[in-house]
């Protein structure tokens, strides 16, 4: 993140929905105890010893702070409809509230360690969710104040990274002047505090995307779908193109995919003329049921590389 | 060859000076960061070096010296965020801070926020009521002791301030400054039961020590201000230390005085770096003063947040602070006076609806997060700076030198919401704004300079800070000068003022002494007790310099002494003709001065000897002098005319002509000494811009300082 050479890749996957299965508590229950969450987070944390921790990688905690009536199936938080009214503070709402007490707490444990990065969903993504795929990008002036407060509340826990997360229908949106707009503002306000802007793409319409480097972001991180829709693992380090910092997803449905993968990124990285700063995730959140020593397997296996 | 690195935290912007010995000079300007000041402190240090040309580290490590201008300590007041302390003072006075002095309920506030009766109250104390214990002792007014200290009912009383969970003491008993010997025992006391290697021991901070002055209130509110601060600053200096050091750094860090002087971080008291930007500004003015031998000068600094006025007369800094307030707390240490108000370009334009929804601006300012709308940091209200960009005095794409993108269209926004209510457009409301804002400062400047009895039309004005020059024409007719100075420094002229502080610290008493009898028509002869106070001070301070690495020799003195007539009140301070005096002919030469003083300031027919002629307290200040940047004056070549800096034209607003006119726009960078230019004009500089209006002359002089004058 300093622009210094690494003596091996580093690997944040994206953990944190394990952390209820590891303390034995739900997610519902969890998100709503920022105490519970955090002692959670911290115990994932010692656990699976990632080179990074991610907090707030919920897709669905700004819409419902926001106002967007949520429910709970099979413990997961799934949003249901569009809101009647926006929430005016959705800093101080729902589990986005909590969430942010909870990173609070989670960054002051981890921070010497390891990089903190917050999450927060993107605004063309926000407003499909509060007013639908049609009318979200029209409306996106709506969305600025709401998402000025959350990035504004994110930005001052002092996190290394702030990860916008898009992952909305229609992706030309994002790179259109009102959406760019929306994200000159955000990140300006991320800027005042020292802190990199990220964009995690999570739909795999974004593969074929061009004119990303109009963001201006200085990490981009892509989805299952995304860096499966690309046309070639090549392709993956022209994603974004200039200096920014890649997070290349891996694979978990086993320690040899999960290998395979490793060694062909680092031979396709030494091919590369331009080299480029990267670092390994998993290719979007980790399933509840992920196999724990798979990826304790290859967190221990990235830790013994060198380059 | 060193650099010098000079550093002053404003409410918005965090401004650098600095220059390498006999080689070039840079300023730059960072975004305040309020919630960690060295994050915005080592992005400036970082632009610094790339704009000599080298890396951080190389940067740092061939840095001499770094001097500082801090607001941590003000930060910490402010956001409450010091230690729980205990208070032990003589018993029967225990409520003396809480009482105050009578209109405490005032200080600190702004004269509007005075006439809310309803509202306003006193500030919550720094140190709470259960946290203060009297001990039965007492001194009187001439030292004696009249009461001795028991050590039982110490230690007593102190465990009733750990148990109720201090951090910290402070000691203030009444008349400690004649004798301060039974603060000295609390203090021992305390250190024997808490040692310093102890995890339980506890600092203690003496109001003998801190302030050696007469009246019980100030006294102890500055030892409580004190002790309430160091720890924090301390704690973030050491923080700042660190960094730098691990950066390539390896001096002393400096911080900057409001006395006037600076010291390094060890040896410098918490309560004296308040405001010390300003004082630093000032000091500068006066530095640069001297190079055309301006006399009077009205120094302002007209940065994001507040407007700070100071006046230099006879070519000194003389007007200090009237028992100066902190936050909310009044002081009695010897700060140099600067008057601020809330009037810079973030200054937020609202509508008071109270006050039949007239216009206002200020004092509440954006800050430097959200900032100005057209920052596109999220802010929403309009602000000076958006009203300077909708005029066209600002170009969105080179302020801060392009560093900093502005949007006009989210200014227009802000601008028109306050536009609508009052039935104008944007461009008129921008007007409005700019008018308001000049209004405010001009006639803040003229209170200042006229009811300290001087006439402004004979002062120069220094129009400085990084919307200075974009609004001097503007405030200046309200003052009355017709001559204004910018200096190229000006967008960041505390950190130029810190460059030009010298080493140095004012050792003050309290100590009545009776010069003059009217009735026996007779000067003291009482020549020891004058002396052996200045003896007393000369000695401290000699050995805290050679602490800071000084010889005695290079130690200058001036001895300044507070007087009054006797059975009056108000003090008089001159600057003594002496430094200890030799025969009773001293105190008539010092009386003699005293009476002069006194009747340039009230009118001859005001002196009073007849009440007899009374010394209450010595301001010893003892000072190094430090190199300067050399201001070399480059030779004026330049025709007057300056084509070659002509960089295009915009549509600017002129109320002069009732309207947008094309107007040239010439960048600084290219203009050479001899320029002249009439307004309307816009002068571009990297990190400000001069509005040259109609009526007004701007002429670039041998040392690139921008002289305008009003030639209507």
């Amino acid at each position: 993140m300093k622009g210094e050479p690494l003596s091996r890749p580093a690997y944040v996957p994206l953990v944190e929905t394990i952390a209820g299965r590891l303390s034995g508590v739900s997610n519902r229950n969890l998100q709503s105890d920022p105490t519970l969450w955090a002692n959670a987070l911290a115990g994932t944390v010692a656990f699976l010893q990632p080179d990074g921790i991610v907090v707030g990688f919920d897709i669905t905690l700004a819409a419902e702070a926001c106002g967007c009536p949520t429910l709970w199936r099979d413990d997961q938080p799934v949003l249901e409809g569009i809101p009647s009214s926006l929430h005016p503070e959705p800093e101080k709402n729902g589990r986005l509230r909590s969430a942010l007490e909870t990173a609070g707490r989670v960054f002051e444990l981890t921070r010497r360690g390891r990089p903190c990065f917050a999450a927060i969903t993107g605004p063309l993504t926000l407003a499909c969710q509060l007013f639908g795929d049609e009318d979200g990008p029209k409306r996106l002036g709506e969305v600025k104040p709401l998402l000025v407060r959350a990035v504004e509340a994110w930005s001052r826990l002092r996190p290394d990274v702030l990860l916008f997360m898009e992952a909305c229908s229609p992706a030309e949106s994002l790179i259109e002047p009102p959406c760019r707009r929306i994200y000159t503002t955000l990140r300006n306000i991320v800027s005042h505090y020292n802190i990199a802007p990220g964009l995690y793409l999570g739909d795999r319409r974004f593969a074929a995307l061009g004119g990303l480097p109009a963001l201006d972001m200085e990490i981009y991180m892509l989805g299952d779908s995304v860096q499966g829709g690309l046309a070639s693992l090549s392709s993956l380090w022209e994603f974004g193109e200039g200096s920014a910092v890649l997070g290349v997803g891996l694979p978990l449905d086993s320690l040899d995919s999960a290998r395979e993968a490793v060694h062909r990124t680092l031979e396709e990285h030494d091919k590369l003329q331009r080299r480029r700063n990267f670092f390994f995730t998993s290719l979007g959140p980790v399933s509840r049921d992920v196999d724990l020593e798979l990826l304790r397997g290859i967190t221990r296996e990235i830790s013994e590389l060198r380059l | 060859m060193g650099f010098s690195i000079n550093i002053d935290i404003g409410g918005t912007f965090t401004d650098f000076f600095s220059f390498e010995e006999g080689g070039p000079i840079h300023i730059t300007k960072t975004p305040t960061t309020h919630y960690d000041l060295s994050v915005g402190l080592m992005k400036g240090i970082g632009e610094l070096s790339r704009m000599f040309r080298l890396d951080r580290r190389e940067f740092l490590d061939r840095t001499e010296a770094i001097r500082y201008c801090t607001t941590v300590g003000t930060n910490a007041l402010i956001e409450r965020s010091g230690p729980k302390l205990g208070l032990i003072t003589t018993a029967g006075f225990e409520d003396t801070v809480f009482l105050g002095r009578a209109r405490s309920w005032a200080d600190g506030k702004t004269a509007q926020e005075n006439k809310d009766l309803a509202r306003i109250r006193k500030p919550e104390p720094l140190i709470s009521r259960d946290m203060v214990v009297g001990v039965r002792e007492r001194i009187d007014s001439f030292g004696q002791v009249i009461c001795p200290l028991r050590r039982e009912e110490v230690l007593e009383k102190l465990q009733v301030l750990v148990d109720r969970g201090a951090m910290g003491f402070v000691v203030c008993l009444l008349w400690s400054f004649m004798n301060p010997d039974h603060e000295r025992m609390i203090k021992e006391i305390i250190e024997e039961e808490y040692p310093e290697d102890y995890l339980g021991s506890l600092p203690v901070t003496l109001s003998s020590e801190v302030s050696p002055k007469m009246g019980e209130y100030t006294r102890s509110v500055t030892a409580i201000v004190n002790a309430y601060i160091h720890g924090v600053m301390a704690g973030e200096l050491n923080k700042l230390v660190t960094e730098l050091r691990e950066g390539g750094y390896r001096r002393p860090l400096v911080l900057v005085h409001n006395t006037g002087g600076m010291k390094k971080v060890s040896r410098t008291k918490a309560v004296l770096t308040h405001n010390a930007g300003p004082v630093a500004g000032l000091h500068g003015a006066a530095t640069l003063g001297r190079l055309y031998d301006y006399r009077n000068i009205i120094f302002t600094d007209m940065g994001g947040t507040s407007f700070d006025i100071g006046v230099i007369t006879g070519g000194r800094i003389q007007t200090y602070d009237f028992i100066p307030v902190i936050d909310r707390w009044r002081t009695n240490i010897p700060a140099i006076e600067v008057k601020s108000i809330g009037a810079g370009g973030g200054s937020i334009a609202w509508i008071n609806k109270i006050m039949g929804g007239t216009l206002h601006v200020g004092p509440h300012s954006a800050g430097s997060m959200p900032g100005p709308a057209c920052y596109d940091q999220g802010g929403e209200e309009p602000t000076v700076t958006d009203a300077d960009l909708v005029l066209g005095y600002l170009n969105p794409d080179n302020y801060l030198g392009g560093k900093m993108p502005l949007d006009p269209d989210l200014s227009l926004k802000a601008i028109d919401k306050i536009a609508r209510p009052l039935g104008i457009d944007a461009v008129e409301a921008g007007l409005r704004i700019r008018r308001i804002v000049d209004a405010l400062m001009g006639q803040e400047v003229f209170k200042e300079v006229a009811l300290k009895g001087h006439d402004p039309r004979e002062f120069v004005l220094f129009a400085c800070g990084g919307a200075g020059p974009t609004h001097a024409c503007g405030f200046a007719p309200y003052i009355g000068v017709r001559r204004i100075v910018t200096s190229p420094f000006s967008p960041a002229f505390g950190a130029f003022g810190a460059s030009t502080v010298n080493i140095q610290q004012v050792w003050d008493r309290s100590k009545t002494l009776k010069i003059f009898q009217w009735s026996q028509q007779s000067y003291s002869e009482d020549i020891e007790g004058f002396n052996k106070v200045v003896q007393e001070l000369r000695d401290l301070a000699v050995r805290d310099l050679k602490l800071e690495g000084y010889q005695e020799e290079q130690i200058r003195f001036v001895l300044e002494l507070d007087m009054r007539y006797g059975m009056q009140y108000n003090l008089t301070k001159i600057v003594s003709p002496c430094i200890l005096v030799r025969t009773p002919q001293d105190f008539k030469d010092i009386c003699a001065r005293f009476t002069d003083q006194y009747s340039a300031t009230y009118s001859p027919e005001a002196t009073f000897p007849q009440g007899g002629i009374n010394v209450e307290c010595f301001y010893l200040t003892a000072s190094v002098e430090r190199p300067n940047v050399e201001m070399k004056p480059a030779p004026a070549g330049g025709t007057q005319s300056p084509r070659s800096a002509l960089a295009g034209s915009r549509k600017a607003y002129w109320s002069a002509y009732r309207g947008f006119m094309e107007t040239p726009v010439l960048s600084f960078e290219r203009l050479e000494p001899g320029n002249r230019i009439e307004g309307p004009a816009l002068i571009e500089a990297r990190d400000t811009t001069y509005v040259i209006e109609p009526g007004w002359r701007f002429t670039l002089d041998p040392y690139f300082n921008g002289i305008l004058e009003n030639i209507e």
